[in-house]
């Protein structure tokens, strides 16, 4: 489980940036959370803080009863993160580098190896689990990275929009490896601005605008509180006036 | 946390040996540029040989005046004197000849009768290149220097006068450098520059594709994300650097080592290669130079976004430490001079001393040792407070 309580980070002069503003929401286990919101709206530096990347100004982060200022080790080995910039090795096979991942999490010998087969059995990779990646397609890669992620068998997951840029099959495929991994118990959170996934996918949403959270619950009770048919028209009638004032195009109204 | 360092090392290390183009600068290029410099060196040698052994032809103006003795005694020197026509001012001007000469009438008269007698001789230094005109010149100078003493022996015999007067002090000149010595003379100078050069050039990939290069895969974030520390993530990243860069040294000097030992004798004038414990010793003070360079190009390519920015930037460190190199060899440390602290310098210094078979001061391996560790730890220091998360990811 991840618990969140009033995170805050500022950025510029005078902390006069505010990318993420008092965020609270919680991440249960066996669900999926989804960090909806709009490009800048403070999702990866909400979903950095989490992993430990980077430091919070202020608030709390517990995973699994671990605090990630205290103890970001014990945080980061609860964690999967698949990562904003999702890249991968060119020159490594896809097994290499989840042994190579593997080994960070103290797995080693047969034990990784049956994780290593695992995972490759999990996201169907067989084909291209020994080849190089280079030259592998997006959707390949994906899988690639979502497997560094889930090589040390984490019960938490985070996701940063992980079906940016892929093509249809691959987001077919990415969406149900997350629900996989919900209904194997774990907690899953993930970002995106596509509505329509975050309705298909999502038990639980936290709808982040302008770095504070505007609004949060089930896709359902969202929609039923705005008296809407869908989560866009929802998402629309939350975010509404604060979304306007905190959006990026907002903040140059402001400044001009 | 040596797991953790080890499992970068290992993973580091396996990415280069895939990557044609870092085996090839790792390994080939070292290894082929010690092979160059050992064949240069001689090569140059017997280059400039040629160019004093072999027969020198110049143009001459006025032959018809020199008189026989004259043309005997460049003769001796293997100068061929030979008529010019035309504007000989010009030919040397244009550094078509290096040198000609222009006898005016009743030369060989004048000096036979004792009378002034005046020879005029045009010059072109920059005719033929580095080993051209000079050497030509030098030649000449020598040349006309014999026919002056043998005129002026000639008059002195004439009056009785004992050729003592014209030497007052016998020089008994030997010079006791042993072939072993002869043959690090010019490698001192080329050795240490080519042993920094290695230091640099040998880890510039690997340490570029460590850093840069997982920023713009956009793997950095994956790998900030696992449970290793800064340090080990560091440290490990720098292991694998140090150990691709100590290889080329090693290759470098062998291959340097290597080429001279199977030069012919004719190349070499009979002073063989250097040393292998020469090369060895060259080898263990250049490590923690190259420790120090690594450090260096990797705090410098953290801060950049690409792969390319960061071949920009390191450029300049790849002629700092070449320049710092020839530094040593014009300008090198006299006695136990602090001055081996300074990292490269230092080093050069006692690796050109070294190929010399010079003594070196007790305290100069020593110096330059720790001055390179020192500057390392420096290094990482620095690069410690920029290789944090939260800078690494706002820097990208």
């Amino acid at each position: 489980m991840i618990e969140i309580k009033n995170l805050k980070k500022y950025y510029g002069d005078n902390n006069s940036i505010k990318a993420v503003d008092d965020v609270s929401f919680v991440c249960p286990d066996g669900k999926i959370t989804g960090l909806l919101g709009p490009n800048g709206a403070g999702k990866t530096t909400t979903l950095r803080m989490i992993s430990g990347l980077i430091k919070p100004m202020a608030g709390t982060v517990i995973v699994d009863s671990h605090d990630v200022t205290r103890d970001p080790r014990a945080v980061r080995q609860a964690l999967g993160v698949q990562a904003d910039m999702n890249g991968v090795y060119p020159r490594l096979t896809p097994r290499e580098q989840f042994r190579y991942y593997g080994r960070f999490y103290g797995l080693k010998g047969k034990e990784l190896e049956n994780r290593i087969d695992a995972i490759i059995a999990e996201l169907n990779m067989e084909e291209i689990a020994e080849r190089r990646a280079e030259g592998f397609s997006r959707g390949q890669r994906q899988k690639i990275v979502l497997g560094r992620a889930l090589v040390h068998n984490p019960p938490n997951i985070i996701m940063d929009e992980p079906t940016n840029g892929l093509d249809v099959m691959a987001v077919r495929d990415t969406r149900n490896s997350i629900r996989a991994l919900r209904d194997q118990g774990r907690c899953v959170l993930f970002s995106t601005h596509y509505m329509d996934e975050a309705e298909r996918l999502c038990d639980n949403i936290a709808i982040i605008v302008g770095g504070k959270i505007v609004a949060s619950g089930a896709p359902t009770e969202l929609m039923a509180r705005t008296g809407k048919d869908n989560l866009e028209d929802a998402f629309v009638a939350l975010a509404g006036q604060v979304g306007l004032e905190r959006s990026e195009y907002g903040r140059m109204q402001n400044h001009t | 946390m040596f797991n953790n360092i080890f499992n970068i090392w290992q993973k580091e290390l396996l990415d280069i040996v895939r990557d044609g183009k870092g085996l090839r600068q790792t390994l080939v290029v070292p290894l082929v540029l010690g092979i160059f410099y050992a064949v240069l060196n001689p090569l140059l040698g017997s280059l400039v040989e040629s160019r004093q052994e072999g027969t020198l032809v110049l143009p001459v103006q006025g032959l018809e005046y020199a008189g026989q003795e004259f043309i005997d005694t460049f003769a001796q020197f293997d100068i061929e004197l030979e008529p010019f026509e035309g504007d000989l001012e010009a030919t040397i001007t244009s550094a078509e000849e290096a040198a000609g000469l222009i006898f005016t009438p009743g030369f060989g008269e004048n000096v036979a009768d004792e009378q002034e007698a005046t020879l005029i001789v045009r010059t072109n230094s920059t005719s033929g290149g580095l080993f051209g005109g000079g050497l030509s010149l030098n030649r000449l100078e020598l040349a006309l220097n014999a026919y002056n003493q043998r005129i002026t022996t000639q008059r002195l015999t004439e009056r009785n006068i004992d050729l003592s007067v014209l030497a007052p002090v016998t020089l008994d000149a030997q010079d006791l450098a042993s072939p072993a010595q002869r043959a690090g003379a010019a490698a001192s100078f080329f050795l240490p520059i080519l042993v920094a050069i290695s230091a640099v050039q040998g880890g510039m990939f690997i340490a570029i594709d460590v850093t840069a290069g997982e920023k713009e895969r956009g793997t950095l974030e994956s790998l900030l994300v696992t449970p290793s520390s800064d340090t080990e993530i560091f440290v490990g990243k720098l292991a694998s650097v140090f150990t691709v860069t100590a290889i080329p040294i090693v290759l470098t000097l062998l291959g340097f080592w290597g080429a001279s030992s199977l030069l012919p004798e004719s190349m070499t004038e009979g002073a063989g290669a250097l040393p292998l414990s020469v090369i060895a010793q060259a080898i263990l003070v250049s490590l923690p130079l190259a420790l120090f360079a690594n450090v260096i190009l990797m705090v410098i390519s953290i801060r950049t976004k690409t792969f390319k920015d960061a071949q920009s930037a390191l450029t300049p460190v790849m002629f700092g430490v070449m320049f710092t190199a020839i530094a040593a060899a014009f300008v090198p440390p006299t006695g136990a001079s602090l001055a081996y602290l300074i990292p490269v310098y230092g080093t050069s210094a006692v690796v050109g001393t070294l190929t010399l078979g010079g003594i070196i001061p007790a305290n100069a391996v020593l110096f330059s040792v720790i001055g390179n560790v020192l500057a390392t730890v420096v290094g990482v220091i620095l690069a410690m407070q920029i290789f944090n998360r939260e800078r690494l990811l706002y820097s990208m």
